[in-house]
């Protein structure tokens, strides 16, 4: 491949990644193009197959000679040897040199579902829990706890599109408010471990679920921040969760367990458990003497919840 | 693939139409305001009245340094919250739902709460009575029986109406109001008081309610409700508006006698007192009837009682324009004047507190405008007079003159305008200054006379002074105070709750017999417990 053509493959490439992104299915370029890359063995023996769809690899004839040698004057040069050979009569093939070619387009993109063991994901997104408690309400006018999700997953088995990640998730969210003129403010963090299912049902749209469990720590205070006498609570606790959702593709490659960078958005829902946590604060050492601590209840932060966000896998 | 153009403001669009899902209304609990909590200091608890979140609270000390929180809901639209005499009990009068549209709609009633460091009943309720109207005022009969609601709330009132409640009609919580309607000769009630018992002529000793209006006086036989109310019109002219009543004293007089119990009336702006006298009746059906005297007593009297003296029964007047008081004998309205060394205006008798009685006549305290007070001998008044007053002088006048429970009740908090307080020994008649550093001050006696609190709302210093001693122990608190309730403990102690407003409402418990800053236990987000 000729500089010229390599540029031109590369342009090509460009505006397909660039489409894709779009949601834009891309024309197979009509010029000849080399051999698409061998499908991985474990290609979904439904889908499509590549090779057939591929054109055949475009067949060029290299020249005998230079072209620029079809002089006749050049033609005596050749052949002489030690005896003086019989004037034949130059053979010559008049090879018209080879015009500007299209570069070849790339191959279409095979369409395979199914994840390849070992791919690597990061997901950012955003997770609202509703609490309906009402010991909620200390914190918040809203039943509603804003929490920053993040989460990784490695891909561990794969069995055609179906596939399973190991996956360590952590979120973290905290409101505050006013209670009767009270500052309050609750902070709430959880560090899970699990494993996700996952279906990929159509080309570009993955659906699955995810059951993770571990630790969640919960902060709070009432009271101004940082005056001496705000009361403050610590406690730890254990904490699961099971969410289903789905997750769209928006950049990457059709050919699910090609190793290629992969960025899709999610939409999930799901219910977190999380054992009710006493609400007991104590004083801080500058605080009052002796101060009783302030029991205001029993928390429960298990709720349904709802996030979206993006996920990038490789 | 899936063509995310047209659906990549779906998952937004289905979160911001779960938001309003989300928003349930926050619990009153927490975002009701805190403004005005009103307290009550009952026998062995503080009540709260929170008017934002409209709860009424008791505070209790089960124990030494412990803090106990009882919640009820409070009635609707409180006019009332008033403790009784002996602080056992809490009245709180409510107006109800206004207006009242629906039966589930809490109606105006009276409830009586039980003031005792643990009670017995649910939700510490004693009495109920359900009210056809809402009423506005109380008056709380200082030996426990009854409660008189008066003056109305509605958009028509009747003003001469009284409801009548009998805390003793029966076992039950709901009790029966029985409402009556005096005459009216153009007043309305202003003040309501309940009389000890009065031997009168015929049908034996009882107790009477006086209605003071703004013209005349009113008797309700407390025994008879259903006979007629008697009225003493203190005009001789029916177009004539009398001088106010003032004030209305009593007296039963001789015990063995059951002609002789009087009442007397000072006048607003007049020199004259108004004696009467419950006499045989003149009408067959009657127990008494009114007999009526009027004797000047030279000058506007500031303040009437009845009093014992060496020659009998006297009214005492005070008349601080001549600076005298006035002996009137009731029977014959001959008048004796005592010179006074000040202008006194006001008088309590205090023999009741002295260890020995002296013989011959009561003895009173005076007070007034001037720095000084004065011990008035009513035994020796009528022989000399002259000799029967002895001043003590104050750095201040006296407004108030607060009673010490037993066993110091020969002892007299007496406060005026200044932060200090001086305390009064009425055995030895002499009285000890308490010097105070605090700009102004307020005072609370403990129920068992053992101590006196003094303290500033909004300061971190206050002390309790020990009684009869007058040993005074300087105390520290943060937050800082709002005010101070000697309560006593379930298990027989006592406890001092130190109630702090700033950043909420908390409380700090001492013991009250050996308070020190330094054994103390703090009970911090008192708005925000519910139990």
């Amino acid at each position: 491949m000729t500089a010229k053509d390599q540029k031109t493959f590369r342009s090509t490439l460009a505006v397909f990644f660039l489409a894709s992104a779009a949601g834009a299915e891309v024309p197979a370029a009509p010029t000849a193009a080399p051999a698409p890359e061998p499908v991985a063995a474990a290609a979904e023996p439904s889908a499509p197959a590549p090779a057939a769809d591929a054109p055949p690899p475009a067949e060029t004839e290299a020249p005998a000679a230079a072209p620029e040698a079809a002089s006749p004057e050049a033609a005596p040069a050749q052949g002489s040897g030690p005896e003086p050979a019989e004037p034949t009569k130059a053979r010559v093939h008049v090879v018209a040199a080879p015009a500007a070619k299209a570069p070849p387009p790339p191959p279409p993109e095979p369409v395979v579902l199914g994840d390849a063991a070992g791919r690597f994901e990061l997901g950012l997104g955003l997770d609202l829990s509703f609490l309906g408690d009402e010991e909620y309400d200390l914190f918040s006018t809203s039943d509603v706890l804003p929490q920053a999700a993040l989460r990784a997953g490695l891909t561990v088995w794969r069995a055609g599109r179906w596939s399973v990640l190991a996956m360590a998730a952590g979120q973290y969210g905290g409101t505050g408010s006013s209670a009767r003129g009270t500052p309050t403010h609750i902070d709430l963090g959880r560090v899970l471990l699990g494993a996700e299912v996952r279906g990929h049902v159509l080309s570009g749209l993955v659906g699955y679920g995810r059951l993770l469990a571990g630790a969640a720590l919960v902060a709070s205070r009432v009271g101004q921040a940082g005056a001496a006498d705000t009361l403050a609570l610590s406690t730890g606790a254990f904490s699961a969760g099971g969410t289903l959702g789905a997750a769209a593709r928006l950049y990457g490659s059709k050919n699910g367990p090609s190793r290629s960078f992969r960025l899709e958005a999610y939409l999930e829902g799901g219910y977190d458990f999380v054992p009710e946590i006493g609400l007991v604060y104590a004083a801080g050492p500058d605080g009052p003497s002796r101060p009783e601590p302030l029991d205001l209840g029993v928390l429960s932060a298990s709720g349904g919840r709802f996030g979206l966000g993006l996920q990038g896998s490789y | 693939m899936i063509d995310l153009r047209s659906t990549s403001y779906w998952p937004l669009s289905l979160m911001l139409l779960a938001l309003p899902l989300a928003c349930g209304e926050r619990t009153e609990r927490y975002s009701a305001p805190l403004d005005v909590v009103d307290t009550v200091s009952l026998r062995g608890t503080v009540a709260l009245h929170d008017h934002g979140l409209r709860r009424l609270s008791f505070l209790t000390s089960p124990g030494p340094f412990e803090l106990g929180l009882e919640s009820n809901s409070a009635p609707e639209n409180v006019q009332q919250l008033l403790p009784s005499a002996d602080r056992q009990r809490l009245f709180v009068l409510s107006a109800g739902v206004d207006p009242r549209l629906s039966p589930e709609d809490e109606g105006p009633q009276l409830l009586v709460f039980d003031g005792a460091p643990e009670s017995e009943v649910a939700d510490r309720l004693l009495k109920r009575f359900v009210l056809d109207d809402p009423m506005k005022n109380l008056a709380i009969d200082p030996r426990g029986r009854w409660v008189a609601a008066f003056g109305g709330y509605s958009s028509l009132v009747n003003p001469n109406e009284l409801v009548l409640l009998d805390l003793e009609e029966s076992n039950e919580v709901d009790g029966t109001p029985v409402a009556t309607t005096i005459r009216s000769f153009g007043g309305a009630p202003i003040e309501l008081a309940f009389t000890d018992e009065l031997d009168v002529p015929r049908g034996g000793a009882r107790r009477f309610l006086i209605v003071r209006t703004d013209r005349d006086v009113t008797l309700l036989d407390l025994e008879h409700l259903d006979r007629p109310e008697v009225t003493l019109v203190l005009s001789e002219k029916p177009d004539e508006v009398p001088p106010p009543p003032l004030q209305v004293v009593y007296d039963d007089g001789d015990p063995e006698d059951s002609g002789d119990a009087m009442l007397a009336v000072r006048l607003g702006a007049s020199s004259d007192v108004v004696l009467a006298t419950f006499g045989e009746p003149d009408t067959e059906g009657k127990d008494y009837s009114m007999k009526v005297n009027i004797v000047d007593v030279g000058g506007v009297p500031s303040f009437i009682d009845f009093v014992r003296t060496d020659g009998g029964r006297r009214l005492a007047a005070l008349v601080p324009t001549l600076s005298d008081a006035v002996l009137v004998d009731p029977g014959s309205t001959v008048t004796e004047v005592v010179d006074l060394p000040a202008p006194f205006s006001a008088m309590r008798r205090i023999t009741a507190a002295l260890s020995e009685v002296p013989e011959g006549g009561d003895v009173a305290l005076l007070w007034g405008s001037g720095s000084s007070i004065a011990f008035w001998s009513l035994g020796s008044t009528s022989s000399t007079p002259y000799r029967s007053v002895s001043t003590a002088q104050l750095s201040f006048a006296v407004t108030e003159v607060q009673d010490v429970p037993s066993p110091n009740q020969h002892l007299k908090v007496l406060r005026g305008a200044s932060p200090d307080v001086f305390v009064l020994d009425l055995e030895s008649r002499q009285s000890f200054p308490l010097e105070s550093q605090l700009s102004s001050g307020a005072t609370t006696v403990s129920p068992d006379g053992q101590r006196l609190w003094v303290y500033q709302d909004g300061s971190s210093r206050f002390s309790a002074v020990e009684l009869p001693e007058l040993h005074p122990r300087s105390l520290f608190v943060s937050p800082n105070v709002s005010s101070v309730h000697d309560i006593e403990r379930a298990d027989g102690g006592r406890s001092a709750v130190v109630l702090h407003r700033s950043n909420g409402l908390s409380a700090t418990v001492f013991d009250a017999s050996e308070p020190s800053s330094s054994e103390t236990a703090f009970f911090p987000g008192l708005h925000l417990r519910s139990e």
